[in-house]
C-alpha cells in the first residue's frame, strides 16, 4: 500500500520544483576584483552581455553634475582598438543591439547578440574598460548629444523639472542625490582633461565593475574567454569614494510653489524620504504604492479619479535606491477644482492608510501581482542578467533573483499600518504645486 | 595653469597590456548557431478554430491571443468603429460592470487586452482557470451598453483629431493612403469628426456579431502549458461557438502613376518637408525573391548605417533620419516607401538624393561586403527574435493565414544565406520602381515649389483631407473688385461706418477649455487704441495680460513680463482699437487685394495690410457675407518669428453691430477655441482698465 503513493509524491516534487523556475548561475571573481555572473540557457541562440559599474551620478564631485552620465555617451566614442563611430558598427553588423543607462547609483552598459557572437561582446566591452579613447570631436559632439537628451527628456517634459530637479533638491540637503543625473551643462562645460582621467581611473577599474552574461553559452568556454578578454586589466589603485552622508530629519513641511513652461495642467505633488532600498521599510512602501495607484481598482485611481474626479491622473511611485529613497504621490488637477480640493483628497487617503491601513485582500492583490511581474522580469536575457549584477551590486546577494518574493510574502497589514505612520508623515514631506508658467518665478 | 577643454586632442585612459589574445582587431564569430524552431502543435475544431500551441515552461505563465483574420472592409460613414470597439467589448458584460472586472483582473494579476479583431490574457499559470473564465466573460457575454465610454471614446479621438490637425505625420499618413488607394479602400479611407460621431453602440454590437466568430479564429497558447492541456481547455470552452458567415469583400487596385509625379500638400505652418517617395508593388512572402527583397531594402534604408541614411544624414546633414520600408501583403498590393524629415530650403536637394539611391539599388549589384553585413543582421534580428516564444506561435498563424510553404520560418536562415547580388537587384527592379513612384510632400508650398518645379517632374496639389486642389501659390483673378469696396461691404456688414465710429469702449468676454482648464478670456477696448486683454482661470488668477495703454503696451502673467518693442507699439498704436478697418479704409494704399481663397469651404477674399512696422498681416473677407473670417498676424520676439491664426465665425448682433460668438486661434502649436460669454459695448470700461 505504502508504494501505491510513492510514484504519485516523487511526481509532485518535481513537478513542484519545476514550477519553482529557478535561475541557475555561477559567480566568480578574476584576480583584479572584476566580478563574474553567468547563467547558462541553452534554448535561444541569444547572449546577453552586460558590465555594471557601481558609479552613478552620486559620485560626482561638487561642480561636476551630470559626469557620470556624460561619460556613459564617452564611453561609446572608441578605444585603443576601436575607431570613432565603429563601436555601434561592430554590434549591429553582428546582428546585435546595444545600449546604456546611468541613474543616480549605477551606469549599465548591455549588449544582445547571437551566441556565436559572445567573444565580440567580451571585446567591446574589455576594450571599454581597458582603454577607452575620447578626442575632442567626440567630446563636444556627446555634449550636445547630452543637451538635446536633457532637452528632450526634461527641459521640454512637463513635471520634470519638478522632480528631477527642485523635490531632489529639497529632500536632500547634503547627499549629492541633490542633483539630477543630468546634471547642470555648465558643469560639463567646465569638465578639464584631468577630471575626464581622474573618473576613469577611479570608477572604470575591475574592481568596482560585474560582468554578468545570460543566454547561450558554455560555462568553462565563457570563463576562459573572459580570462582572455579581461583579466589583465589592471586593479584600480585609487579607493572608490562613496558618499557616507546620513541626512537630518526634515520636521516641517516644505511647501515649494513651482513654474513650468510646459506644463497646461497644475500638479500637486508630495514627496517624502525614505530608507535605502535593502531595508525591509522600503519593500512595505512599495506595497503602499501598488495599493495607492496600480490599476483601475486602486485607491488613488478608483477614488480620487473615477469617483470624485478631482484629478485627470493621480498615484504615486517609489524610487528605490542605494542610499536613501523618496516616495512620490502626485495628482493632475481636473477642470474646475480648486488645488486644495485635490490636496485634501490626497491627504484624506494618505490618513485613511495610517488609520486604517488595509485589508488582506488588498495585501493579497499586490503580492499576486508582484508575483506576476517578478516572474516576467525573468523572461528575458537581458531582464536576467540586469536582475543578477544588480541583487549582487546593490543587494549582495545574486540570488534574490529567485527569492526576493519572499520579502515581500513576510510583510503585514500592520507594517503596512506602520511604515505608513513612520515615513507619510506630512511633516516629513516636500509639497510641491507645480503651476504652468516662467520656471524663472520659482520660489522655493 | 590648467589646460582648456579646447586643447586636448586626446584622453587616452589606461596604459598598455600584453594581453592574452590579439585586442588589435575584432575577434572571428563562432560557427553559425542551430536556430531552434520546434514546430508549433495545431489542430482545428469543427467550428473551424484554428488552435496553435507552444508549448514553453521557462517561467510559470500562459499568454492566450485569439486573433480573428478580419478581411479589411471599408467602414465609410462609421469610420472609427474598429478603433473604438477594443475599449467597448470589455466595458461591461452581462455578469460584470467594467469596475467589477477591472477588480477581478487586478486582484488576480491577469493582464486583458482587447481590439477590433483579436481579444486576449496574460496570468500565471497557476492563475489560468480564472483569466479563461474572464476572458470567455468577455468574448461571449459583452452586453456593449456602456454609452458613458463610447462618449468619452468620442471627445477623446475628436480632441486628438483637432490637435494633430497640422500635423505633418498625420496629413500624410491620411493623404498618401486616400491617393494610393482611393478613399474607398479599406487602406485608404479615414475617420473625421462628423464619422465618429456617427458611430452607435449598435455599430460596435453589430461588428462583434459580423467578425467575432471561430470560423476565422486563430487562438494561440504560448507558455507553460502541454498540448494536452491545451487542447481540453479548448474543447471545454470554445468547441459549443457557433461558427458565422464572414462577408467578402473586392477591392480595387491600386496602380502607380506611368510617370513619377509630386503629390504637394501644403502646409504653410511647415518649418521641415515631410518627403515620402512610394509606389506600390507586389511583395508577398511566398514570392520566390521574398528574402532578396528583403535583403535589398535592408541595404537600403533598413537601418542607421544604410544607404539613405549616410547619404542624408551623415554625409549630407539634410535630415535627422532617412529609411526605406518595403511592406507585403497577402491579400493585396502594399507599398514601398523612402521617406524623411528635411529643412524646407533643401526638400529639392533631397529629392536628388533619394533618387540617386533608388536609382543605384535598382541599377547596380550590391557589393560583396554590403550584401554580407545585410545577411548578419538580418540573421541577428531573426534569432533575437525567437527569445519571445510568442514569436513561434505568430510564425505558425502567418504559414496558416498566408498559405505559405510549412517550412518557410524554418528555411528562414537559409534562404536568406543563399540570396546572391544578382538577385537582390531583380528583385528591386521588380518591387521598386523609381520612374512611377509618387512623391508625397507635406510642405510649405510658398518656400519649397519654385525648386520643385525647377526639377521637371509633374506636379500635382492636394488638400489635409487628399482632394485634389488647384496650385496652392497660384492667385486666381480676383477681378475688379478693390480694397475699397471689400472694406466697404465689411463695414456695411458690420452695422454701418456711421454706428462703428460711435462705439467708444467694448467689453467681450471668451470662455476656452485648454489643457484641462477652465479659462476665460476678457477683451476690453477703448477708442482711440486703447487694449486689453486678460486670460484667467478659476483658482489661479490671471494666467496672462496684454495691455495697451495708447503709446506703451505689455505682456505680463506666469510667462513673465515684457514690454512690448517698438514695432508692436508703432502698429497697435495707429490702428482702431476695435474695427482696424476704419483705420485701414482710410489708408488704402496699404491695402492690396491678394487672392480669393478658401476659408471654411466658403470664398474669401485675402487682403494685405501692410503695418507702419513694415510686418504684413492677412485679413479674409467672406465673398458673400462681407464679414472677416480669418486673421494671419505675425509678431517678432527676438528674432523669432511666431504667426497667429484665427477663423472667426458665429456673427450675431449685439446692439446692431455684428460680434463673432466663435473664434479658434491657432499659435505656437496650441489651439485655443473661444466661445462668447458676454459682450457689450459703451458699458463699464474705463481708463483704469488699460
Amino acid at each position: 500500500m505504502k508504494f501505491k503513493y510513492f510514484l504519485p509524491v516523487v511526481a509532485l516534487f518535481f513537478a513542484f520544483s519545476a514550477s519553482a523556475q529557478q535561475v541557475e548561475f555561477v559567480e566568480y571573481d578574476l584576480d583584479n576584483g572584476l566580478h563574474v555572473i553567468l547563467h547558462q540557457d541553452n534554448s535561444n541562440p541569444i547572449v546577453a552581455v552586460s558590465v555594471l559599474y557601481h558609479v552613478g551620478s552620486k559620485n560626482e564631485k561638487e561642480g561636476r553634475t551630470g559626469f557620470a552620465h556624460f561619460f556613459e555617451h564617452l564611453l561609446f566614442e572608441g578605444s585603443e582598438n576601436i575607431d570613432r563611430g565603429e563601436f555601434d558598427k561592430y554590434v549591429s553588423s553582428a546582428g546585435g543591439v546595444n545600449n546604456a543607462n546611468t541613474s543616480t547609483d549605477r551606469t549599465y552598459y548591455y549588449e544582445l547578440f547571437p551566441s556565436n557572437q559572445l567573444a565580440l561582446g567580451l571585446w567591446l566591452e574589455s576594450e571599454r574598460m581597458l582603454h577607452a579613447k575620447v578626442d575632442n570631436k567626440g567630446i563636444e559632439t556627446q555634449r550636445e548629444v547630452v543637451k538635446e537628451e536633457k532637452r528632450l527628456r526634461v527641459d521640454n517634459q512637463p513635471y520634470m523639472q519638478a522632480i528631477f530637479t527642485d523635490i531632489p533638491a529639497q529632500l536632500y540637503k547634503k547627499h549629492p542625490y541633490k542633483h539630477s543625473v543630468i546634471g547642470s551643462m555648465e558643469d560639463l562645460n567646465a569638465a578639464q582633461e584631468e577630471d575626464y582621467k581622474e573618473f576613469y581611473a577611479t570608477y572604470y577599474v575591475p574592481n568596482n565593475a560585474t560582468l554578468s552574461i545570460a543566454g547561450d553559452i558554455d560555462i568553462e568556454q565563457a570563463k576562459k574567454l573572459i580570462s582572455d578578454y579581461f583579466s589583465d586589466i589592471p586593479a584600480g589603485t585609487t579607493e572608490i569614494p562613496r558618499p557616507n552622508v546620513v541626512e537630518d530629519p526634515i520636521t516641517t513641511q516644505v511647501v515649494d510653489t513651482l513654474y513650468d513652461k510646459n506644463v497646461q495642467i497644475p500638479a500637486v505633488l508630495y514627496a517624502y524620504r525614505t530608507p535605502k532600498q535593502t531595508d525591509k521599510d522600503a519593500y512595505t512602501l512599495q506595497i503602499i504604492s501598488s495599493v495607492l495607484s496600480d490599476g483601475q481598482s486602486s485607491r488613488f485611481v478608483k477614488n480620487i479619479v473615477n469617483d470624485k474626479k478631482l484629478a485627470l491622473a493621480s498615484g504615486s511611485f517609489l524610487n528605490a535606491q542605494e542610499d536613501y529613497g523618496s516616495f512620490i504621490i502626485y495628482g493632475l488637477i481636473n477642470q474646475g477644482v480648486e488645488v486644495e480640493e485635490l490636496a485634501a483628497a490626497m491627504d484624506e487617503e494618505i490618513v485613511k492608510l495610517q488609520e486604517n491601513g488595509i485589508t488582506e485582500r488588498e495585501l493579497q492583490k499586490q503580492i499576486n501581482n508582484l508575483e506576476k511581474q517578478f516572474i516576467q522580469s525573468n523572461r528575458s536575457m537581458a531582464g536576467i542578467a540586469e536582475s543578477l549584477a544588480d541583487y549582487h551590486v546593490y543587494f549582495g546577494d545574486a540570488n534574490l533573483i529567485n527569492t526576493e518574493l519572499d520579502r515581500y510574502r513576510e510583510i503585514t497589514v500592520e507594517d503596512v499600518k506602520r511604515v505608513a505612520k513612520q515615513y507619510l508623515k506630512s511633516n516629513q514631506r516636500v509639497s510641491s504645486t507645480v503651476y504652468p508658467g516662467d520656471d524663472s518665478k520659482t520660489s522655493n | 595653469m590648467k589646460k582648456s577643454l579646447l586643447s586636448i586632442l586626446f584622453i587616452v585612459f589606461g596604459c598598455a597590456v600584453f594581453a592574452q589574445v590579439d585586442r588589435t582587431k575584432a575577434p572571428e564569430p563562432g560557427p553559425a548557431p542551430i536556430i531552434n524552431l520546434d514546430e508549433p502543435q495545431s489542430f482545428t475544431l469543427k467550428n473551424g478554430l484554428t488552435v496553435i500551441v507552444v508549448e514553453n515552461n521557462k517561467l510559470p505563465t500562459v499568454n492566450m491571443n485569439l486573433f480573428f483574420d478580419v478581411p479589411p472592409f471599408v467602414e465609410g460613414d462609421k469610420a472609427g468603429v474598429t478603433e473604438f470597439f477594443g475599449s467597448l467589448l470589455r466595458a461591461g458584460t452581462e455578469n460584470y460592470t467594467k469596475e467589477a472586472l477591472d477588480e477581478e483582473l487586478d486582484y488576480n494579476g491577469i493582464d486583458l487586452f482587447a481590439g477590433s479583431q483579436s481579444i486576449g490574457i496574460s496570468t500565471l499559470k497557476k492563475r489560468l482557470p480564472t483569466a479563461v473564465s474572464l476572458m470567455k466573460e468577455v468574448l461571449f457575454n459583452p452586453t456593449f451598453d456602456n454609452q458613458g465610454e463610447l462618449d468619452k471614446l468620442v471627445t477623446q479621438s475628436i480632441t486628438g483629431l483637432k490637435s494633430a490637425e497640422k500635423n505633418p505625420d498625420a496629413i500624410m499618413g491620411r493623404v498618401n493612403a486616400a491617393v494610393t488607394y482611393g478613399t474607398d479602400h479599406p487602406w485608404g479611407e479615414y475617420a473625421t469628426e462628423e464619422t465618429y460621431q456617427n458611430i452607435t453602440l449598435n455599430d460596435i454590437k453589430t461588428h462583434y456579431n459580423t467578425y467575432f466568430k471561430p470560423n476565422i479564429g486563430y487562438l494561440t497558447i504560448v507558455g507553460d502549458v502541454t498540448f494536452k492541456e491545451a487542447k481540453k481547455l479548448v474543447k471545454k470552452n470554445f468547441k459549443k461557438w457557433k461558427p458565422g458567415e464572414i462577408p467578402a469583400f473586392e477591392y480595387a487596385v491600386p496602380e502607380n502613376p506611368g510617370n513619377a509625379e509630386i503629390a504637394l500638400i501644403d502646409l504653410p505652418t511647415a518649418t521641415q518637408s515631410n518627403i515620402f517617395v512610394t509606389n506600390v508593388q507586389d511583395l508577398k512572402k511566398a514570392e520566390g525573391d521574398y528574402f532578396a527583397a528583403l535583403l535589398g531594402n535592408h541595404v537600403l534604408g533598413g537601418s542607421s548605417f544604410a544607404k539613405l541614411f549616410l547619404n542624408l544624414r551623415e554625409d549630407k546633414g539634410y535630415t535627422y533620419g532617412a529609411y526605406s520600408s518595403l511592406d507585403n501583403d497577402h491579400r493585396m498590393r502594399s507599398t514601398f516607401t523612402a521617406s524623411a524629415k528635411v529643412r524646407n530650403e533643401v526638400t529639392d536637394s533631397s529629392l536628388m538624393e533619394f533618387y540617386e539611391e533608388l536609382n543605384a539599388i535598382v541599377n547596380k549589384p550590391l557589393t560583396k561586403e554590403d550584401l554580407k553585413i545585410a545577411k548578419s543582421e538580418r540573421t541577428g534580428r531573426f534569432a533575437l527574435g525567437l527569445e519571445n516564444p510568442s514569436t513561434l506561435a505568430t510564425y505558425a498563424r502567418t504559414i496558416f493565414r498566408e498559405d505559405l510553404d510549412g517550412n518557410f520560418y524554418s528555411n528562414y536562415l537559409k534562404a536568406l544565406n543563399d540570396v546572391s547580388a544578382s538577385d537582390v537587384q531583380k528583385a528591386m527592379q521588380r518591387y521598386i520602381k523609381p520612374q512611377n513612384s509618387r512623391v508625397f510632400i507635406v510642405g510649405k508650398a510658398a518656400d519649397i515649389l519654385p525648386d520643385l518645379q525647377a526639377m521637371g517632374m509633374p506636379i500635382k496639389f492636394y488638400d489635409i483631407y487628399g482632394n485634389e486642389t488647384g496650385d496652392p501659390t497660384q492667385k486666381v483673378d480676383v477681378g475688379d473688385v478693390t480694397a475699397e469696396a471689400i472694406l466697404g461691404k465689411y463695414l456695411d456688414a458690420m452695422g454701418g461706418k456711421e454706428k462703428l465710429e460711435a462705439v467708444q469702449t467694448m467689453h467681450m468676454t471668451y470662455g476656452s477649455f485648454i489643457q484641462g482648464l477652465d479659462i476665460t478670456i476678457d477683451m476690453k477696448a477703448m477708442v482711440p487704441n486703447k487694449t486689453s486683454l486678460v486670460v484667467s482661470a478659476p483658482g489661479m488668477g490671471e494666467l496672462q495680460t496684454m495691455k495697451f495703454d495708447g503709446t506703451k503696451g505689455s505682456i505680463g502673467g506666469m510667462q513673465g513680463s515684457a514690454e512690448f518693442d517698438e514695432k508692436q507699439n508703432m502698429d497697435t498704436a495707429a490702428r482702431h482699437a476695435m474695427f482696424p478697418e476704419l483705420t485701414f479704409v482710410e489708408n488704402l494704399e496699404n491695402v492690396q487685394v491678394d487672392n480669393i481663397v478658401e476659408v471654411d469651404g466658403q470664398k474669401a477674399y485675402k487682403l494685405l495690410f501692410s503695418l507702419p512696422s513694415g510686418l504684413e498681416e492677412e485679413r479674409y473677407y467672406n465673398v458673400d457675407s462681407g464679414l472677416l473670417v480669418k486673421t494671419v498676424t505675425v509678431a517678432e520676439s527676438q528674432g523669432q518669428q511666431m504667426i497667429s491664426t484665427s477663423i472667426i465665425s458665429d456673427y450675431k448682433a449685439i446692439e446692431g453691430i455684428m460680434t463673432p460668438h466663435k473664434m479658434v486661434t491657432e499659435t505656437g502649436g496650441m489651439v485655443i477655441d473661444m466661445s462668447l460669454v458676454k459682450g457689450t459695448f459703451d458699458e463699464g470700461v474705463t481708463e483704469a482698465d488699460f
